[in-house]
């Protein structure tokens, strides 16, 4: 745990620095979409899913398994960010490197899914990883095991190729299965909002609407309505044209919101 | 991400025993153990090690580190690793560190939100606030969100941490099959205690419309009897706790549902001395408001037949959106027209009864909405029958007109015009038949018309009375 904590505090400090730059230029906007990066107030960074839910990066080592840098993130308020709700932590990038628990001898390749597949020889990593494969094995505190689980062991060089994986594997979508073509808005209190309050979606794709305050709201847009929307109720509609549709609440006319269906 | 990592610097604390115990020693399921380093486990029925995310999780179970067995490191690593513990039903409330909601902890890391704050006060005392720990977003996964607390009914702090002795019984641990636990039944509201002539406390809940109409606004009033001595009322509107008054009587404005036949309103009334009082209204919703029609043009149709829905408001009401639904679904919207219509093929199977109404959106945010109608398919859908009658008023020696049409799928056989003292006036083997009648005797009657296709399937429509002076 002192190895642990030696290691989360480097970590802070390397996150902060990269982040500060950034939270001072950065302007509060509703418009963002899935597989965007998004934070609040805080320096918090989340992976926001087409399934309409907000992934956390359990630590730095994480999050650069996938990104270079923070130069993407979109900052929203403080408000819209508690009305997406959390759905989950994201797990290593499939191929990036080798992990092993803190307190488990046994070193694990990563799969696609978070899944964990044990290297049984030291040969089989040399293959996979080069000659200084010790240098490529991250470790992954045991409070966060329980994002991954164990799949099938390699036996074999073939089993698993870290570049194919990784190529594979290019986005938190893909490792996580989302479905792109059905992607979700949340619909918060007047104040925050639809949230996001303008996303962009491909030409056919669903957007269903999530009441996640407790009154009562609606979709009205030009060919598409949901009628009222109680607490938890949902509403789904395909966009099969291209276009920017505006769409409101008729009850809080304050709540404005866009789909922008792009080719 | 700052924020994220700060709960494992409180694990520093776990430190501070590392060296007090040296050996190895024997372990059993429910112990509480730890190999060369400061991490503490929990080892399962199941044979596996349970971590605590950090110091606090730790302390809602433990008071200290006594206990804690060491094993080797070797004998550590072998143990698979369970999951993470959740905090101890009861003991604490949590909240999210980026989402404003205060939860109480159920059962196996059940996430339930207290609505409010004097459900916080009931349940935790004055100081509750002082009781709410922050869980990182990382360590959310391993929470499940369960049903709301509406009331300090709901949830019992002290039996819950009762109900869970250990981590083990908290999380099914090796138990073959856990059981999902069931959702707590909110406890009926206590009858008063016949104390020394008690005074009798009740409440009503009324509604400002009896009869709304779908999308109305109507005040619900909520008056507590004696209001002396009140301490709050909850006035839910369909299972959503609305307003919340320290004082009676309590208004709370609801919008009517849409699509629906009723609606439920719940006022929970609690006076200072523990009286508690609950009264039910149901408001039935008015199918239909004046000028909005539906119209269904067959109420019985074939697979593969066009199903058409059609919406019409007249004039005296500026549509900018009617919406249709079909079985609660919206399937069609038409903007600024006084009429809209949804066509589309009958894919459902034999059988199978639609249910549509429409809804009628103005600029301005008034909504109207049509009866709920409904079709069904079938093999062979019988003739669509209307019946025409000249007037519905006369005096007795003069003649009235009526007129039978009927469409069908296949072909008409037959139409007929009959009255509802079971006299037939006049069959035609054509798909329109009319009839004039002179009527002598004072009363009222009715006329029947009645249609058969050429596969057998009949079908009938009755006029409204007519009166004879």
């Amino acid at each position: 745990m002192k190895h642990l904590l030696k290691r989360a505090v480097a970590t802070v400090g390397t996150l902060a620095l990269l982040a500060s730059p950034l939270a001072s230029q950065a302007a509060v906007t509703g418009a963002f979409s899935a597989g965007d990066l998004i934070k609040g107030s805080g320096d918090t960074v989340y992976y926001f899913a087409a399934n309409g839910k907000r992934y956390v990066f359990p630590n730095a080592k994480t999050y650069f398994t996938w990104y270079k840098d923070f130069s993407t993130v979109k900052t929203i308020s403080g408000g819209q960010l508690a009305t997406i709700p959390l759905g989950g932590n994201v797990t290593y990038r499939p191929g990036y490197k080798m992990v092993k628990i803190t307190t488990d001898p046994r070193v694990y390749v990563v799969d696609q899914g978070g899944v964990l597949r044990h290297v049984g020889a030291e040969q089989l990593a040399q293959s996979m990883y080069g000659i200084n494969w010790n240098n490529q094995i991250d470790d992954i505190p045991d409070a966060f095991f329980v994002n991954y689980r164990v799949g099938t062991a390699i036996q074999t060089v073939s089993d698993y190729q870290p570049s194919n994986v990784m190529t594979l594997t290019t986005t938190i979508g893909q490792d996580k299965q989302f479905d792109e073509t059905s992607v979700s808005v949340s619909i918060g209190s007047v104040s925050n909002g639809y949230v996001p309050s303008t996303i962009t979606i491909k030409r056919g794709a669903t957007v269903t609407w999530t009441n996640r305050d407790n009154v009562v709201h609606n979709v009205s847009g030009n060919g598409f309505s949901s009628g009222d929307l109680a607490g938890g109720a949902t509403y789904v509609h395909q966009f099969n044209t291209v276009g920017a549709f505006d769409y409101k609440c008729t009850i809080h006319p304050v709540m404005q919101g866009t789909i922008n269906v792009v080719n | 991400m700052k924020r994220i990592i700060s709960p494992l610097l409180l694990s520093t604390v776990f430190s501070l025993f590392a060296f007090s115990t040296a050996h190895a020693a024997a372990i059993s399921p429910g112990d509480l153990i730890k190999g060369s380093g400061s991490s503490v486990y929990y080892y399962g029925q199941d044979g596996k090690r349970y971590v605590f995310p950090n110091e606090k999780t730790y302390s809602t179970w433990y008071a200290g580190y006594d206990s804690v067995k060491t094993i080797t490191d070797t004998e550590l690593g072998s143990l698979m690793i369970g999951g993470n513990v959740t905090y101890r039903p009861g003991i604490k409330l949590v909240k999210i560190t980026t989402d404003p909601k205060v939860y109480a902890v159920g059962l196996n890391g059940t996430l339930r939100w207290v609505m409010t704050e004097s459900i916080a006060r009931d349940l935790y005392g004055a100081t509750w606030a002082t009781k709410v720990d922050d869980v990182a977003d990382a360590f959310f996964v391993n929470y499940h969100v369960g049903t709301p607390i509406m009331a300090s009914s709901d949830f019992s702090p002290s039996s819950e941490t009762a109900g869970s002795l250990t981590i083990g019984t908290d999380k099914h641990i090796g138990t073959v099959a856990p059981t999902p636990t069931p959702t707590p039944t909110p406890t009926p509201t206590p009858t008063p205690t016949p104390t020394p002539a008690p005074a009798a406390k009740t409440g009503t809940l009324v509604p400002s419309n009896t009869k709304p109409g779908g999308n109305e606004l109507v005040t619900l009033m909520a008056t507590a009897s004696p209001s002396s001595g009140l301490w709050y009322v909850n006035v839910f509107f369909d299972g959503v706790l609305t307003r919340r008054c320290e004082f009676s009587p309590c208004g709370a404005d609801v919008r009517m549902p849409t699509g629906r036949t009723s609606v439920d309103a719940v006022a929970e009334f609690v006076w200072t001395d523990g009286g508690r009082a609950q009264t039910t209204t149901t408001i039935d919703l008015t199918q239909g408001s004046s000028g909005a029609k539906l119209t269904i043009t067959n109420p019985e149709i074939k697979v593969n037949d066009l199903r058409e829905i059609i919406v019409d408001v007249d004039a005296s009401f500026s549509a900018s959106l009617i919406d249709i639904y079909l079985d609660g679904g919206n399937v069609r919207g038409c903007n600024s027209v006084q009429q809209c219509r949804y066509t589309a093929f009958e894919t459902s199977p034999i059988g199978t009864t639609h249910t549509a109404y429409g809804v009628i959106h103005d600029a301005n945010g008034f909504t109207k909405q049509t009866n709920i109608g409904s079709f069904t398919v079938v093999t062979n859908p019988r003739p669509v029958v209307t019946l025409v009658v000249g007037k519905y008023d006369m005096n007795a020696g003069e003649t009235v007109d009526a007129t039978v049409t009927a469409t069908d799928d296949t072909s008409v056989l037959w139409t007929e015009i009959t009255t509802t003292d079971g006299q037939t006036l006049k069959r035609c083997d054509a798909a329109t038949c009319t009839i004039s009648v002179k009527r002598s005797a004072i009363g009222t009657f009715s006329f029947v018309a009645r249609s058969s296709d050429q596969l057998g399937a009949t079908a009938s429509a009755t006029s409204s009375a007519i009166t004879v002076r």
